[in-house]
């Protein structure tokens, strides 16, 4: 072995004067991109209280109107609470009042939640046993994308399906099915949530020790007793978690029971018949042609802020439950065998799963036994059949509707009364260029913001409070907050916008406008995946950067950034599919929904392209959905949002894999 | 080992102190991990921390570099002066580029080879060329030959031992005067692993080096001093001290304290 020859440094290079940079400088600029994070972060906080402080002065604007118009009627704000019918948007006739029985709307979300989660609960638990014990690896990088696909569908696109061609499907059999009912929304709905389920199932049950499953396995289980009387056992409060985060989701969405379920307000507990949810009422009054100062439009800040409550308590129930359970079973995987402690390595888990085991006797019928097994593994497979069926079909029925207008002219020409004339020119620009300047915002404040939570917040907090405590809360508080905002049902960012942005801020119904409500919409997801990325570059490639003399900032831009960078692409991406396809909360701005024959480019008002009124292809699908002359258009165009949405998802999860492939040896 | 090369490492054996540790403690939140460390680390010399594991000595290190600093529950008491300063006052990037630092596992930017070394340059303001500075590092630690066509390829794609001269290459051209080193060699085979070795015998004519090593072999090849800390439990609490400091001959053939005398036999015995 040869040492390598010492060349000669030669005089003057250990000079402190070879090294131009000044800390002072440095940590000058280190100040200020700080402090521009920090803004940048206060930003989703701002946005909850503006939820908060609007909804509530709304509310009271609504119950104050309420009061003045049906005194001689005897109006109370009880009534809210007592009544047992929701006539908001009719004029009451001379000496009587409206009812205001927001009881019934609830009823009906919670039917369509209800069976919503009867629908997600079960399939999604078995999708991830599915997913994580029997279906081999490789197959599933590509059937868990598939069955996340679902959740990404637009919801305008579920509900047209649902009332087109699954309803009268059903009616075929059970004839006494109303043509809008809430069964339909209930089942789609619960389709559109089993992701929900899913996605935490399924890192629930590879949290589970892999101690447990030798364990079972050395004792002699089956797999799917070895699943049913441990690994379920172990994960119960994580699914309880998930239906409630399932519920609270399905109890929001809009789009579906709006299209599938009528816009008639009903007190009922039948969900063949139709009715109205709380959040499709809100979608009915914000589109509907009223003024500002109308009961109508007040109403939907009502009924919003008790959606807003209603979720906000089921969703922080749901986050928190979940994360007690993950830190739990973090802290039963780990053995700790650190020399002088006496535990032996799997002492913990073995009395863990010891636990675990009382329940269970000798069996000897193995053949019975062999028989469970066969009907588990066969349900358990059956759970992929709805979602992939729902899929099939959507792409199918869509594209045998519509496939008689998607050519050339169908692009390039102008919603129109004529169908045979009309095309998706205005919504398609308008689309893409609203989707484009929501990126923008979402890359410059969300990846501040998230730089902020992930990098800074601590130190900071500390700075404030003092107490490490006091500093975990907070920063679990903020979590909690931004998983809850992520939850939140979007046609409240509808109506936060349009109060925000169009009535207090005068923009109009425009580009603007929708592009602001879309972005703090995206905004809470963004900031929670941007952070997952960033936390995601190893400790000790920043600790070389730190090692290197690189400041804080330096660290995160030039080392943590350009590390994480295809997380943070496919997180973008995937946010771009999530606004492409927004309905509810774009309807709401939109408010009422007319023909819009020009870009935001050429508008004849010659507003220029940011004030500029627009449509978006979610919008013309609603607008051609709910006429029959032109439900092939809608079909059509749904095909062009799916295909555009599936060139965009498959991207993000190129991009993910890409980042998941460069692994950092460490 | 040339027998000039001892010599200069005889020389200025305790010429200067280029790293005094008076009275060091160390929590990480109410947890001590070590207790009452003095010790004066002497310029062009190569000192290397043993120890068993979890005795302190990562801990000792990073609080040189003040790359404790990153972590917020560290509370350090006591002084520690680097060439005379205090490294509290010293602003900590311009101390670290001063203080050099090499990882346990090579920890390459996962940018080209060449990037690796000109990000440091360029973060630092290097005043000098570049890419002559990259190339002139790169042969000092042996590496130019070997990835002289393919400096914009990615570094990751090197191998253990290739990316850990690397990361010395990238330490070593930000003309640093010490360079700490964490068990540098510990996740290499034994061929690159005595490559490294021998590098550092040859550094220490430009610069002081303070490495922890596991392996006693190499501490006893390299070092020219040997602070040995042990673990001691008092109050219920278990933290690192100091159990003896030696010339690196001292310490392996007449060892003062029992502790030491234990480790050495257990180690090599
Ligand atoms: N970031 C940290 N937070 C809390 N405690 C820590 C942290 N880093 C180290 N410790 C604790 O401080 C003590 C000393 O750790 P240190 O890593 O300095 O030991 P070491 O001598 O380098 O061990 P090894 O030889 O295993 O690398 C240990 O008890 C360890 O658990
Ligand atoms: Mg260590």
């Amino acid at each position: 072995m040869v040492a390598p020859e010492l060349p000669e440094l030669g005089n003057g290079s250990l000079e402190k004067g070879r090294w131009a940079s000044d800390h002072r400088v440095v940590n000058f600029w280190e100040g200020v991109f700080a402090l521009t994070t920090a803004i940048l972060a206060t930003i989703p906080i701002l946005v909850f209280l503006a939820i908060i402080v609007f909804m509530v002065y709304d509310s009271v604007e609504f119950f104050r109107s309420y009061l003045e118009e049906g005194k001689a009627a005897g109006a109370t704000i009880w009534q809210f609470f007592t009544d047992r019918e929701w006539t908001v948007m009719f004029e009451p006739p001379e000496g009587e009042r409206r009812r205001i029985g927001v009881i019934s709307l609830i009823i009906a979300s919670s039917i369509v939640a209800l069976i919503a989660v009867a629908v997600a609960a079960p399939l999604g638990v078995l999708m991830s046993v599915v997913v994580t014990h029997y279906l081999p690896k490789r197959l599933n990088y590509f059937i868990t994308p598939v069955l996340n696909m679902i959740s990404g569908v637009p919801t305008i696109v579920l509900g047209a399906f649902a009332f087109s061609s699954f309803t009268p499907a059903l009616q075929k059999i059970f004839p006494q099915i109303q043509p809008y009912n809430l069964l339909v929304s209930g089942l789609l709905v619960g389709l559109f949530v089993t992701p929900t389920v899913l996605g935490i199932g399924v890192s629930a049950i590879n949290a589970v020790p892999r101690s447990y499953f030798e364990a079972a396995y050395s004792l002699g289980m089956r797999k799917y007793e070895y699943i049913l009387n441990i690994v379920l056992p172990t994960v119960f409060p994580a699914l309880i978690a998930a239906f409630t985060l399932a519920f609270s989701r399905a109890f929001g969405e809009t789009m579906i029971p709006v299209l599938a379920s009528g816009l008639t307000p009903q007190f009922t507990f039948n969900p063949l018949q139709a009715g109205q949810t709380v959040a499709s009422f809100i979608f009915q009054a914000a589109t509907a042609a009223v003024g500002f100062d109308t009961l109508e439009f007040k109403s939907m800040f009502a009924t919003g802020l008790v959606l807003f409550l209603l979720t906000f308590a089921l969703n922080s129930v749901g986050n928190l439950s979940r994360r007690r359970f993950a830190a739990q079973i973090e802290s039963l995987g780990v053995s700790k065998v650190e020399e002088g402690t006496g535990s032996l390595p799997g002492e913990e888990t073995f009395y863990a799963l010891g636990e675990r085991m009382t329940g269970i006797e000798f069996k000897r019928n193995d053949s019975l036994r062999a028989l469970g097994g066969a009907i588990f593994a066969g349900l358990s497979y059956a759970s992929l059949v709805p979602t992939f069926l729902l899929l099939l079909f959507l792409t199918v029925s869509n594209f045998r509707q519509g496939a008689r207008y998607l050519n050339g002219k169908f692009f390039t020409q102008f919603a129109d009364p004529d169908p045979e004339q009309a095309g998706i020119l205005a919504a398609l620009v308008g689309n893409l260029w609203l989707v484009l300047l929501v990126l923008v915002i979402l890359i410059v404040v969300g990846l501040g913001a998230a730089i902020f939570l992930e990098e800074y917040a601590e130190i900071f907090l500390f700075k404030v409070f003092r107490n490490r405590k006091v500093v975990q809360w907070v920063e679990t508080l903020l979590e909690i907050n931004l998983d809850n905002l992520s939850a939140i049902p979007t046609i409240i960012y509808g109506v936060l916008g349009t109060e925000l942005f169009i009535r207090t801020m005068k923009m109009g119904r425009s580009v603007l406008a929708g592009t602001l409500t879309l972005a703090i919409l995206a905004l809470p997801f963004v900031i929670t995946t941007f952070r997952a990325s960033l936390r995601n570059v190893p400790a000790t490639l920043r600790y070389a950067g730190y090692a290197v003399g690189m400041s804080k900032s330096q660290v995160i831009l030039r080392i943590a950034i350009p590390y994480a960078f295809s997380g943070l692409t496919s997180g973008v991406l995937l946010a771009a599919t999530v606004t492409m396809g927004e309905t509810a909360a774009l309807g709401a701005v939109v408010g009422s929904l007319g023909l819009i024959s020009f870009t935001p480019f050429n508008n004849p008002e010659g507003r220029g392209p940011f004030l500029s009124q627009f449509v978006t292809i979610p919008l013309q699908i609603y607008i051609w959905a709910t006429k029959p002359t032109t439900e092939p258009l809608a079909a059509a165009a749904i095909v062009v949002l799916l295909t555009i949405l599936l060139i965009l998802g498959a991207l993000a999860l190129f991009t993910a894999n890409l980042f998941q492939s460069k692994t950092y040896e460490s | 080992m040339n027998p000039e090369q001892k010599t200069v490492g005889t020389v200025l054996q305790g010429e200067g102190v280029s790293i005094a540790l008076e009275d060091v403690t160390v929590f990480y939140g109410i947890n001590p991990a070590i207790q009452n460390v003095t010790l004066d680390i002497y310029s062009n010399t190569v000192t290397a921390f043993i120890g068993p594991s979890g005795c302190g000595k990562t801990t000792l290190l990073r609080c040189i570099n003040r790359m404790n600093d990153m972590i917020t529950t560290t509370q350090i008491t006591g002084a520690i002066r680097v060439f005379g300063e205090d490294v509290r006052k010293i602003d900590p990037i311009e101390l670290r580029r001063r203080v050099g630092m090499v990882f346990q596992r090579p920890n390459p930017f996962p940018t080209s080879i060449y990037e690796n070394i000109a990000l440091g340059l360029r973060v630092n303001g290097f005043r000098g060329n570049i890419s002559d500075q990259v190339e002139k590092y790169l042969r000092l630690v042996g590496l130019y030959d070997e990835v002289k066509d393919r400096l914009k390829m990615n570094a990751l794609q090197l191998s253990g031992g290739q990316q850990q001269r690397l990361c010395i290459a990238r330490t070593l051209a930000l003309e640093p005067e010490i360079i700490l080193m964490d068990e540098p060699c510990s996740s290499l085979d034994p061929i690159s692993s005595i490559r490294i070795d021998n590098l550092i015998t040859q550094l220490k004519k430009y610069f002081t080096v303070v490495i922890i090593t596991h392996n006693l072999q190499q501490a006893a090849r390299i070092a020219d001093w040997v602070a040995f800390l042990k673990v001691v439990e008092a109050e219920g609490a278990r933290f690192g001290v100091l159990g003896e400091y030696a010339t690196s001959t001292d310490f392996f053939t007449k060892p003062s304290s029992i502790d030491a005398y234990n480790y050495i036999n257990t180690r090599i015995g």
